[in-house]
């Protein structure tokens, strides 16, 4: 876990006038499942292709294991899967087929492989049935089965649960998980829903116009940004002005309270201070979630 | 060279076609209008039509003596062929060439045309160039697909043709006149080395326009006129025998894979993938 897989240093792009990234620097660590966060248009996409080698940087170095994708992209490609954002599935053939044509790209030849990820992925009730037929979360179920063929160490997935409902996307991160822990793979996972991927992402790199604005853990980003702890609790107490136990409270509904507390120790004590006068039914940190740290982290490198 | 990987492009390719009923069918009928039925048709018509009024030997006459040399002297053989026979003679040895030189041509233009812009507007073109094969494997992956089907359409035509013209010839020339020497180098030399030319051609074009749309208007302009005019001349080597159709096949041949080396060098991946998805 501790040795970098993924070394980028200084990366800039332009595609015509416009600068798609601009002094990029971030590093990945082997085993780890990185999320690299940020709206439409800040470049994650064009991140991903370079790190494969299929697009060349301005500037800037860029090391995937001891190759330079720049110069050795062939090494990075046959050890890399990638789950794109349109899935890139050939729409007149069906799912086994597709399947079939990318296993002979890659060299696969075990036929069992196929069917294993077909039934992983819950499609093998369709595997006969063209992909033209199939619905977006279907597509995408076999898009990411598409780019676990050959077992890859480094895994790339643009947005890999656009267009899943609640159970596709549950059971698309389940397998990042598993797979995760069973292989060790490194998984490079892009997307702007972030609370689909804060249960599976060790660390986070946050994007916007083109730049690094913060990377790390959740706990080193919530260290860094995070001055104050807003707890928001379920509870039956009264209070009679704005203060409480000496902290700051706020009423957000019939039942609930928000309190501004300077950090995480003064949570015990003002629940202590709230029980003696009533029950607590819930309590949570409201300010620390991906998302919350996500705005916090927007919002600082604007002021 | 992975060839694994190019014939899965190839054969993708294929099934990608033949499983589009107005493709192939559309691929069918044009051999089948220009290797069978037009040929039958004349040499049925040559066969019935009365070229022994005054009229229509002035019309032979004319017709004829505008011919080549060297086909007049084909025609002078032992025993003399009548006039319809000539008429007969003269097209399937003069004009049928042409025609079978356009089934491979005209078939590959369209598939070849579509081969990589084809990719990029099922936005399957990020796959192919993130996976671990050469562009070279994937352009030849590419040719494959476009030369198979057209060779494959243009023997079995000729095979057809073959039976068909044997057959319905056999009573007037009391020999099966094909295949004949120069036939055969005309099928499987020069049809093949320029089909892959011009297929090449295609596939070049084709992976530096946005749309299939564009591919097939630029074919059109600048693949199809010189086509027509190597089409056009090569019919015209038959006259001279088979050495000059071999050299023209060679020669064919080495511009196609000048070509080859030409096109991997001038469409390195990121060239490719900046055209293709950005």
């Amino acid at each position: 876990m501790n040795q970098p897989y993924i070394q980028v240093e200084h990366v800039s792009k332009r595609f015509g006038a416009q600068q798609v990234l601009d002094d990029m620097n971030f590093t990945v660590r082997r085993g780890e499942i990185v999320g690299l966060l940020g709206p439409n248009g800040s470049g994650k996409t064009t991140m991903i292709r370079l790190l494969n080698g299929v697009i060349l940087p301005d500037r800037g170095t860029i090391r995937v294991g001891t190759h330079n994708p720049a110069l050795d992209g062939d090494p990075i490609r046959r050890q890399s899967g990638i789950l794109t954002e349109g899935a890139g599935l050939y729409h007149e053939l069906s799912g086994l087929e597709n399947l079939k044509f990318f296993a002979k790209l890659h060299g696969v030849q075990d036929k069992q492989r196929l069917l294993d990820l077909l039934e992983q992925f819950d499609l093998t009730a369709h595997m006969h049935k063209l992909v033209g037929t199939y619905s977006t979360g279907m597509k995408k179920r076999l898009g990411l089965a598409k780019a676990l063929i050959h077992r890859p160490e480094l895994l790339f997935l643009d947005e890999p649960t656009n267009g899943l409902d609640p159970e596709g996307i549950q059971l698309v991160m389940k397998y990042i998980r598993d797979l995760n822990r069973a292989e060790g793979t490194t998984i490079l996972l892009c997307s702007h829903v972030l609370h689909t991927i804060e249960e599976v992402c060790h660390a986070y790199i946050f994007m916007e116009n083109g730049r690094v604005l913060e990377q790390g853990t959740n706990r080193e980003i919530e260290d860094k940004y995070v001055t104050e702890t807003i707890l928001r609790v379920e509870t039956g107490l009264v209070p009679t002005g704005e203060m409480f136990a000496g902290v700051p409270v706020q009423r957000v509904g019939s039942q609930s309270l928000q309190f501004t507390l300077p950090n995480k120790a003064a949570i015990t004590p003002l629940l202590q201070a709230i029980l003696r006068e009533s029950w607590v039914h819930e309590a949570v940190i409201t300010n620390r979630d991906l998302e919350a740290l996500y705005f916090k982290v927007r919002r600082e490198s604007h002021e | 060279m992975n060839k694994t990987a190019i014939w899965a492009i190839a054969c993708k390719d294929i099934r990608s076609m033949t499983s589009n009923k107005q493709i192939w069918v559309s691929m069918i009928i044009l051999p089948l209008l220009f290797g069978l039925l037009f040929p039958a048709g004349a040499v049925l018509f040559g066969k019935n039509i009365d070229l022994s009024s005054p009229k229509s030997t002035k019309l032979l006459n004319s017709f004829t003596s505008n011919m080549p040399e060297q086909l007049q002297a084909m025609m002078s053989m032992n025993p003399p062929l009548t006039a319809n026979e000539q008429l007969i003679y003269f097209f399937l040895n003069y004009t049928c060439p042409s025609l079978f030189l356009l089934i491979p041509l005209i078939t590959t233009t369209m598939i070849a045309a579509n081969s990589m812009v084809g990719e990029k507007e099922r936005r399957t073109m990020e796959s192919l160039l993130f996976a671990p094969i050469s562009v070279i494997d994937l352009f030849l992956g590419k040719v494959l697909s476009a030369l198979v089907p057209a060779l494959a359409i243009s023997f079995g035509t000729f095979l057809g043709f073959t039976v068909l013209m044997d057959g319905l010839t056999y009573n007037i020339f009391h020999e099966l006149i094909f295949p004949n020497a120069n036939w055969l180098i005309l099928m499987f030399w020069v049809i093949p080395t320029l089909t892959l030319c011009v297929i090449l051609f295609n596939v070049l074009i084709s992976a530096r326009v946005k749309t299939f749309q564009a591919a097939q208007n630029l074919s059109g302009v600048i693949v199809l006129p010189i086509v027509a005019l190597m089409v056009s001349n090569s019919t015209g080597l038959l006259l001279f025998g088979p050495i000059p159709l071999l050299v023209l096949g060679a020669v064919l041949l080495v511009i196609g894979l000048l070509f080859l080396t030409r096109i991997a060098k001038w469409n390195q991946r990121h060239v490719l993938f900046e055209k293709q998805i950005h």
